[in-house]
């Protein structure tokens, strides 16, 4: 029990210690304010300090030129002259004080001249909509006005924008003291040259046909009554008989200009997107952030290649760079090219690529591109590309529209096809490197292979399979009955028959992903 | 003289006078608190509720502000009578003149749609308006002569640090030492805490830049409800719009005088503005909602 009683104890001497630590803290800045404590060679005690601080404000008050002495009105911890120059820093405004019948300026402050050029002498006793915009003073009559709202007006909140059901009899309180209002509208800005030119440069101002702008104001306020005698002394006869008068008082101010920009620029992350695509540059794999830079879902893209989206002035240097990628162990970055979007426009790429070689067979299995978007479709960069060599340009116009197909396949088709190419050199280095294996070493060898998967494809195509076939007959290697002849423009110039049988192939799959959703990411590619 | 070991009743005695001694000094320094507390500019029910610690970190803040006023360029003199109004004019106008400017501070504090305050260069309020209850839930007298830090979301303090153009002070468990360079591009999830330290964050300080201010911070409320699943509960977004106050200063050692920011006068204003929130309708007008991306989520059927 005594241990436990010692626990209380230990944190209340810690709490009773931090107490006067805190106080003795305050004690020392207080005596940093105090003149009469200044000079001192050793530190005071804190009596003497209190008792010096009551001397001082004391003596602050007599100094002060009644500020304080006002028993009327409850005092505020600041000098009311010095509230007023407060609010002037902070905000560029002036204080107005209008009548809600007539609209007549009861009061206005010093400080409407620095915001609309006129002296508050000129404006006090005016109407106020001599100095609103005209197209403002329907409004500025409805802030001041009763609170009878005709029918087919109504009231809405702003915050739900639900209709407000308005009591049939008109509200009271909208006409009560201490009622709010919050508006905005457009004063008078007299030019008098010379005197605030340049220097006051109002963003808000608003050129009118005559001489005058005007400037817009946020005017913020309340209503509130007074006894008419006190406040309008000028007022006529009828006046007199009134009570009380509805005034609104409010702070007109100047919507505050746009702060500099702080010294650190916004950085905006460039859309990045991750693509990985087999070693003949076919996806295998779309980032979904992709479809936002590129209009293509991911499956629709899955499964053709990369060359097929790639600006024909790219092809040779992104061909350079796959060659380069399949060889190194680094990450490979290309130069920008550009990228064929869903809807026609190129957006300009730059990827880095890097390839991803299993460990043990120690032959590449797919390649990873972290591609970034330098600039959007519209913006045509002229990228120092090598130029595109002339054969493969008149090549691309040469392939006629392909019946049953789209336009444009033809381009496709060739483009697919180096990749394929390339891949296939790789492959063949891979046979070349490793041990002879029946028929392996052949270049039909990865034909044969690739074959069986031919035909294992050309049964899951759909009806549009016998019209294909019927103008692009396919050649079989050498061991299978060969059921059509190869006849695709454009592909004699291909040097080798796998690299036709791969544009083949291209075209089947294109076929396939129109026609069905599969995707082949687990088709394993028999490299 | 020889000393010799205080008997029991010596030592009881002296204890009691110690005691005594200590108690007539309480009484004394009480007595001047409470003094103190009165000539504080402030309703004598606040001042008379006042514990000791308050009275005096007002006390402070109250003879710093005065500094502010009067040493900051342009000084704070206070309105003299015959200054801009004509004789004529002034005696059928000296009614309203006198309700009102007179007053002026305290209607414009009234009037306004928002709450005002100064922070020194210390990060302290040196003043704040009592509006700030209004739109915060906050007491005048808690937040005056406090850090202002104490009632901003942690988040957003490498932001009020830079804008008042100080440096952030960062506690030693958190282990980084930000150069001021870096600190403004900080990530927003820092361990910040503590008292910021004053002084410049980079030599053309803040006084070399424009004095006009304008960010947004949140701030604490107590009217807002504190649930579970806001992340930002409890505080408010605040609109800050207001300008750097400097003193001019001269360089040791030469004539050249720089201007030394002394601290930021400010408006500030809660989001989604909360006074008006009814609209009144014409017969031609109609109303829809539109989502944060501008697709419609609602109409009128008229």
């Amino acid at each position: 029990q005594q241990a436990k009683m010692k626990c209380f104890r230990e944190p209340h001497r810690q709490i009773e210690k931090r107490r006067r630590d805190k106080m003795n803290n305050l004690i020392d800045e207080l005596s940093a304010m105090i003149p009469a404590c200044q000079p001192m060679a050793r530190k005071l005690d804190k009596l003497t300090v209190l008792r010096k601080a009551v001397q001082h404000l004391k003596a602050l008050k007599a100094g002060a030129s009644g500020a304080f002495a006002d028993a009327k009105h409850k005092p505020s911890i600041l000098p009311h002259d010095d509230l007023r120059h407060l609010l002037l820093r902070a905000a560029d405004g002036f204080l107005l004080v209008v009548r809600c019948d007539r609209a007549k300026i009861l009061f206005i402050s010093e400080s409407v001249s620095k915001i609309l050029n006129f002296s508050k002498l000129e404006l006090t006793g005016q109407s106020l909509f001599d100095f609103i915009h005209p197209k403002d003073i329907h409004k500025v009559k409805e802030q001041l006005s009763s609170s009878e709202m005709p029918p087919q007006q109504r009231l809405v909140d702003a915050s739900t924008g639900v209709q407000v059901q308005a009591e049939a009899p008109a509200r009271p309180s909208h006409l009560a003291t201490g009622a709010r209002r919050s508006f905005f509208c457009r004063m008078k800005h007299s030019r008098v040259t010379g005197k605030h030119e340049g220097k006051h440069s109002l963003p808000a101002a608003s050129k009118k046909k005559e001489t005058y702008r005007y400037c817009t104001l946020h005017c913020t306020g309340y209503m509130r009554t007074w006894p008419s005698g006190q406040l309008d002394p000028e007022g006529d006869a009828v006046d007199k008989e009134m009570p009380s008068l509805n005034c609104l008082v409010t702070v007109c101010r100047l919507h505050p200009h746009v702060s500099h920009q702080p010294l650190n620029d916004v950085n905006v992350k460039a859309t990045e997107f991750v693509t990985r695509c087999a070693i003949d540059g076919k996806f295998t794999f779309v980032d979904q952030q992709a479809t936002t830079v590129i209009g293509y879902l991911p499956q629709e893209v899955l499964g053709t290649s990369c060359y097929e989206y790639f600006h024909q002035d790219d092809l040779q240097h992104m061909a350079r760079k796959h060659r380069q990628v399949l060889r190194s162990k680094e990450k490979i970055e290309t130069q920008c090219y550009k990228f064929k979007t869903k809807h026609g426009p190129y957006v300009t790429l730059q990827s880095q690529w890097f390839s991803f070689t299993n460990p043990w067979t120690k032959e590449v299995e797919f390649i990873v591109s972290s591609n970034r978007v330098i600039s959007g479709p519209g913006h045509t960069k002229d990228e120092n590309e090598a130029g595109s060599s002339k054969s493969t340009q008149e090549e691309a116009q040469q392939i006629p529209e392909i019946p049953g197909l789209s336009t444009g396949v033809g381009t496709m088709i060739y483009a697919a096809s180096i990749g394929t190419q390339i891949a296939n050199e790789l492959s063949d280095t891979y046979r070349a490197n490793s041990s002879p294996s029946s028929g392996a070493s052949s270049p039909f060898g990865s034909v044969q292979e690739k074959c069986p998967l031919t035909s294992r494809r050309v049964s899951c195509l759909t009806a549009t399979e016998d019209q294909f076939l019927k103008f692009f007959p396919v050649r079989c290697p050498p061991g299978e009955p060969s059921q059509l002849d190869l006849d695709l423009p454009g592909l004699s110039s291909f040097s080798s028959d796998e690299a036709a049988m791969a544009a083949i192939m291209n075209l089947l799959e294109t076929d396939v992903n129109m026609s069905q959703s599969g995707d082949f990411e687990d088709l394993h590619w028999p490299f | 003289s020889i000393y010799c070991m205080p008997s029991f009743q010596q030592r009881n005695l002296r204890k009691e006078k110690s005691r005594n001694a200590a108690r007539s000094r309480r009484g004394k320094e009480n007595f001047e608190f409470f003094e103190l507390a009165k000539m504080l500019p402030l309703p004598g029910a606040i001042t008379s509720q006042l514990d000791k610690a308050s009275v005096i970190r007002l006390t402070i803040s109250y003879l710093h502000m005065r500094t502010f006023a009067s040493q900051g360029d342009p000084p704070w003199s206070p309105l003299l009578e015959g200054d801009n109004c004509s004789k004529v004019r002034r005696s059928s106008h000296s009614l309203a003149t006198d309700m009102f400017e007179q007053h002026l501070g305290a209607h414009l504090l009234q009037s306004l749609d928002g709450f005002v305050f100064v922070v020194s260069q210390e990060g302290r309020f040196l003043y704040i308006s009592e509006t700030v209850s209004i739109y915060l839930g906050l007491s005048q007298v808690e937040l005056t002569g406090s850090s202002v830090f104490d009632y901003i979301h942690p988040a957003d303090h490498v932001e009020m640090a830079e804008r008042l153009g100080i440096k952030p002070h960062l506690r030693a468990e958190a282990g980084c030492h930000m150069a001021p360079d870096s600190a403004s591009s900080a990530a927003s999830t820092s361990s910040l805490a503590g008292t910021p330290e004053p002084g410049p964050s980079s030599p053309h300080s803040a006084a070399d830049e424009p004095p006009e201010r304008g960010f947004f911070i949140r701030m604490k409320s107590t009217l807002t409800k504190r649930g579970l699943h806001v992340k930002s509960s409890g505080y408010k977004v605040i609109h800050v719009t207001g300008r750097i106050r400097c003193r001019p200063a001269l360089v040791p050692g030469s004539t050249r005088s720089v201007r030394r920011p002394m601290g930021l006068v400010a408006l500030a204003h809660t989001l989604p503005p909360s006074t008006l929130n009814e609209v009144r309708m014409e017969s031609n007008m109609f109303v829809f909602r539109v989502n944060m991306d501008l697709q419609v989520t609602y109409c009128e059927n008229r």
